[in-house]
């Protein structure tokens, strides 16, 4: 098994369009989604990253409020995934309901140790 | 509850495999509104209707990593209610003039507001959202932008749904939205009104439920599923007018039997053709009894005034259609009675079509192209579908296909609605080549 780090993008304002019973309906698929890869023993950890709270830090002491002033997209959070492959891992994406407004971007992590 | 990971029926009220009762969103979306408004007063409906929005915008970028909250709809209030006092501090602190109102005041009623969803039926909430029905539904709103702001505020449909069931462009309907929302600045409270100026409160809003569900039912363009979402909406929003005690009166049973009764017949209408065509061919065990039964109740309600309104008339034209075994052994009779008294009443050329079917069904074919007759010089009608589509339906049960596919194919040309040209042009062929 290889360990992946799926980061979730998307432009807050996309959902600004959407009814009460359509964003219910996302969730719901969101959830039905994450509970299939946790069933099948795919899914290491889900989690969300707080908005409007955070910093970047750069080289010689430079300090800005986090990327979301500028982005038009953010991280908003990430899934870290067991799969095969990456083949594999972007199989097992490919149904999220994430993919209908934002971005997946999926990252191999280089094992740590003698591994 | 059996099974947990069984699919739960559509509005049965169960949790679903996710935890959220079906519909949670819309209803809560609903009555948080209608709180916050009622809290705040209707001018501040935009930034209920804002607020309620950011909350759910929230759940969505939240709960698909965090999990669905034990209390989803504590949890949807407390944001709301959160995200409302950001908007009003940032209000205050911005304009030096806020219309007056006291901000203090203003967020101290935002904090009272509970979260809204234990309650039972007969609930204040019951009240805020039937107050909400009669603030969208004001009589100093056109009625485009009644049933808008209803679909909006009250139903939780998006503008684009809205514009997709009306076939309006999205801007449209948007526009008269927010021109709505500004001509109800004016409105001290959000309240039920008193019983002097109920009668003529009421008609307005029974008016506006009634362009609704007719916009869902009848008609033959738009998005069906949006359509449909239309139809339960105006049912419900009438039910609970049916029901308040405050409120309830014979005229709103007869508009509910109506739509309960009409609704009925909405599962064996398959296809999105005209209604006159697909009642001759609707497989009527398709016809939803358990809707009928509750129709017919209210009809029986309805008649326990001394008005007899449309309302009233149309619902029993309706309840004949709805118990009748076939298109045959329909009371017409009767169907015809009422709708010699519409026809008085209202003077629709709309009904006087109906009723020319209802005339050709009960003294013969002949007799029904004679009252067809005498339409013909009506613009109105020779535009639509509706009177070719009628005379092709008689020409052919009087015997007279080729003229019957004329009619037909007359009719086709005539209605925008690609399905329904579909199903006029393969009965204009059935008719040209019989056997």
């Amino acid at each position: 098994m290889t360990r992946f780090l799926v980061l979730a993008r998307d432009n807050p304002d996309a959902f600004t369009k959407y009814s009460p019973a359509e964003m219910q309906a996302l969730i719901q698929r969101y959830v039905a989604w994450g509970r299939g890869l946790a069933e099948k023993g795919h899914l290491e950890i889900s989690s969300k990253l707080r908005e409007g709270i955070g910093r970047v830090l750069g080289p010689g002491g430079s300090v800005t409020d986090g990327p979301f002033t500028e982005a038009k997209e953010v991280v908003g959070g990430f899934w870290l995934l067991d799969a095969d492959d990456l083949a594999h891992a972007e199989r097992l994406v490919a149904e999220c309901p994430h993919l209908e407004f934002g971005t997946l971007e999926i990252r191999e992590i280089e094992p740590t140790g003698d591994a | 509850m059996s099974d947990p990971d069984a699919p739960t029926a559509e509005g049965d009220g169960t949790p679903s495999v996710t935890g959220l009762v079906d519909d949670l969103f819309r209803r809560s979306s609903a009555r948080l509104v209608a709180g916050l408004t009622r809290a705040l007063g209707p001018a501040w409906l935009e930034l209920a209707e804002e607020s309620v929005q950011d909350a759910m915008v929230r759940a969505l970028q939240s709960w698909p990593w965090r999990g669905v909250p034990r209390d989803p709809e504590a949890w949807l209030a407390r944001v709301a209610k959160n995200r409302a006092l950001d908007r009003l501090r940032r209000r205050g602190r911005w304009e030096a003039e806020t219309d007056g109102d006291d901000l203090e005041a203003l967020a101290a009623a935002v904090g009272k507001v509970e979260a809204p969803f234990a309650a039972g039926p007969g609930s204040p909430l019951d009240d805020d959202e039937l107050a909400m029905v009669f603030l969208c539904c004001d009589p100093s709103l056109g009625s485009d932008a009644a049933v808008a702001l209803t679909l909006r505020a009250i139903g939780g449909l998006s503008t684009r749904e809205i514009a997709a069931a009306f076939l309006t462009p999205e801007a449209t309907v948007a526009q008269r939205i927010v021109r709505a929302k500004r001509a109800l600045r004016d409105v001290a409270r959000l309240e039920i009104p008193p019983v002097s100026e109920l009668p003529e409160r009421r008609e307005a809003v029974l008016r506006v439920l009634y362009l609704l569900f007719n916009e869902g039912y009848a008609a033959t363009e738009g998005d069906l599923v949006v359509r449909r979402e239309l139809c339960h909406e105006a049912i419900r929003l009438a039910s609970l007018v049916a029901t308040h005690p405050a409120v309830l009166d014979p005229e709103v049973d007869a508009l509910l039997a109506l739509f309960l009764l009409q609704a009925s017949r909405l599962p064996a209408r398959t296809d999105a053709s005209g209604d006159l065509l697909l009642l001759v061919e609707q497989d009527r065990s398709r016809w939803d009894a358990a809707l009928r039964a509750r129709g017919l109740d209210h009809l029986e309600r309805a008649s326990r005034g001394n008005r007899l309104t449309t309302y009233h008339l149309e619902a029993g034209i309706a309840a004949c259609h709805a118990t009748a075994p076939s298109l045959e052994a329909t009371d017409w009779d009767a169907v015809l009675e009422l709708y010699d008294l519409l026809l008085e009443r209202t003077g629709s050329e709309v009904v006087a079509l109906n009723r020319a079917v209802a005339v050709g069904m009960r003294d013969g074919p002949d007799a029904g192209l004679t009252a067809l007759a005498e339409l013909r010089k009506s613009a109105r009608l020779g535009r639509g579908h509706g009177l070719a589509s009628v005379q092709g339906w008689m020409l052919e049960r009087a015997g007279r296909p080729g003229e019957a596919a004329r009619a037909w194919r007359r009719a086709a040309e005539r209605t925008r609605s690609a399905p329904v040209r579909r199903h006029l042009e393969a009965r204009a062929r059935a008719a040209e080549s019989p056997g």
